[in-house]
């Protein structure tokens, strides 16, 4: 635990250590994405929409997303790395590979945690957003989510270790499942009817939107933790197993 | 060393890195083929929520479905064009090429920076899916509003999108300058930024606040790469401005980005980079 929480410290000093001024852009451009969108649910339900959603949880839905992005849909940077070259020194250190990876990613999610999402935590009220979760299954769901992200990532980093090194695909196609199929910037509920329960019930719909959607008090509890369970259950092992035998097929570039 | 510039050079590279993206593709042919396969699926999802929701609810924000298909097909050729000339050798993420220490390669080239710049983005072949489905959803939506094309619109649509593209280029060149200072933290700057403008750019802005509409159309254009160039296009009026308007913020945004970027070259003279490693790869 202490060699975890050690990696976990150093990635943040990495994102750190050349000054806290550098956060600076990123923090705006996060501001400058919520307001619009939060601006969008109010246009939406002005104009009469039929939805299951109230504004108040519209708000909170995209609000609690933009101060989590970076858990409810985890990216390692594994791919990359492994394209440049840098994952081969992971190998070279006495502690796990996939545990590394699970500590540099958490630990590089301190700085916009602390200096954006606490802040924007405590200001919610302020916006007449409320940061209370209605659900009390909200804080599991969010586990499972994030463990799941990492079993999604090394899937990917597999699938391009086997793509010999093309970490832009990956890329692509994360952000694709970022934007659409997590749930993460446009809830489940709100997308045409027909496409609600396959957009809930395919594995990245276990990601963002699963604990957003509890975080609001939408959903039943047993059927979004059962499948978030469920995919678990399922992609962790496949996530290990393929990535211990992978690793003899990985190829590096270098910088 | 002679550093040549001119238009034939220009154009005898650009025809250069055309060949080797064909070869790439003809060499690697499933491969490549994958990669525009991602492309396409990569920029199809990012305008499918805002489609999605505008087809639910019969248009949003004051514009009707096919009014925000025009819009998000617009917008998908911009990010096509910018994928066709600016995608190889990261020249449209320059922060990248700063924050792992490359920029002094480029500096042995026998060209300006500006012209390597230029050309070693230019993958014709293999980054060109984009610009097809985006033409393509551009062409469903022109079909669905039965717009009348003339010759004079087609003329401002080009030059719109032109606009719409060196602003996008102008962004990138301007977050990356802070690469040069911070290469560690600023590596991927061009990609957050390029990548938050490409959600941003997909909003109808019609019934935002004012105060939302003016900052999207000026410190944060995201309004500028999209909406404006397509409510022009539509004919809607956009908060009075007149259509020349993008031009002015375009022309702003390049000369910051060309002042930050050279100050911020002269800092990296006297400092360079200490990203590599003993054995080749980066820390």
């Amino acid at each position: 635990m202490k060699v975890f929480l050690k990696t976990m410290q150093m990635a943040y000093w990495g994102q750190t250590n050349e000054g806290h001024v550098y956060l600076i852009p990123r923090i705006l451009v996060k501001l400058l994405y919520v307001i619009p969108l939060l601006f969008l649910w109010k246009i939406v339900v002005a104009q009469g929409a039929n939805i299951e959603l109230t504004l108040p949880q519209l708000l909170s839905y995209t609000y609690l997303q933009t101060l989590l992005t970076d858990l409810l849909v985890v990216q390692t940077e594994a791919s990359s790395w492994n394209y440049e070259g840098k994952l081969i020194g992971f190998f070279t250190r006495p502690f796990g590979v996939l545990r590394q990876l699970i500590a540099q990613t958490m630990g590089t999610w301190g700085p916009m945690l602390l200096f954006f999402s606490l802040p924007m935590f405590f200001l919610a009220p302020v916006f007449g957003i409320s940061m209370i979760s209605q659900s009390p299954w909200f804080w599991l769901s969010l586990l499972l989510c994030v463990s799941l992200g990492f079993a999604i990532d090394f899937i990917f980093v597999c699938v391009t270790i086997h793509l010999r090194g093309m970490a832009w695909l990956g890329y692509v196609i994360r952000l694709s499942v970022a934007a659409l199929f997590s749930g993460s910037v446009i809830p489940f509920q709100v997308m045409p009817v027909f496409l609600i329960r396959f957009f809930q019930i395919q594995p990245f719909g276990s990601l963002a939107g699963a604990p957003l959607s509890l975080f609001v008090g939408q959903g039943d509890p047993m059927f979004i933790l059962g499948l978030q369970i469920f995919w678990n259950l399922l992609l962790w092992p496949i996530a290990v197993i393929w990535f211990r035998r992978s690793q003899e097929k990985m190829v590096a570039y270098g910088g | 060393m002679e550093v040549k510039r001119t238009g034939k050079r220009f154009f005898q590279l650009l025809w250069l890195y055309a060949k080797m993206d064909l070869s790439w593709l003809l060499r690697d042919t499933f491969f490549a083929l994958l990669a525009m396969a991602a492309d396409v699926v990569g920029t199809v999802s990012a305008i499918s929520g805002i489609f999605l929701l505008s087809w639910r609810f019969g248009g949003i924000g004051g514009l009707n479905q096919n009014q925000v298909l025009f819009m998000l097909g617009y917008a998908t050729v911009v990010s096509g064009l910018f994928q066709l000339f600016f995608t190889g050798n990261n020249t449209g993420h320059f922060s990248r090429r700063i924050g792992r220490g490359q920029v002094e390669h480029m500096w042995i080239q026998p060209l300006s920076l500006p012209m390597q710049l230029l050309t070693e983005g230019f993958l014709p072949f293999t980054a060109s899916s984009n610009l097809f489905s985006g033409g393509l959803i551009f062409l469903i939506a022109i079909n669905q509003l039965s717009l009348t094309i003339t010759f004079l619109w087609v003329l401002r649509l080009l030059v719109s999108l032109l606009i719409s593209l060196m602003t996008i280029v102008a962004i990138s060149y301007l977050t990356s300058a802070l690469a040069f200072y911070s290469p560690v933290q600023a590596e991927e700057i061009s990609t957050y930024v390029l990548d938050s403008l490409r959600h941003l750019r997909n909003f109808p802005l019609n019934e935002m606040p004012k105060a939302i509409q003016f900052t999207l159309l000026s410190f944060i254009p995201a309004g500028l790469i999209a909406w404006f160039p397509a409510m022009d296009l539509l004919g809607q009026t956009t908060l009075g401005f007149t259509a020349g308007f993008p031009a002015i913020c375009c022309v702003i945004f390049s000369l910051l980005a060309v002042y930050f970027t050279r100050k911020g070259l002269n800092y990296y003279v006297q400092r360079g980079s200490n990203r590599y490693l003993p054995h080749g790869h980066r820390r």
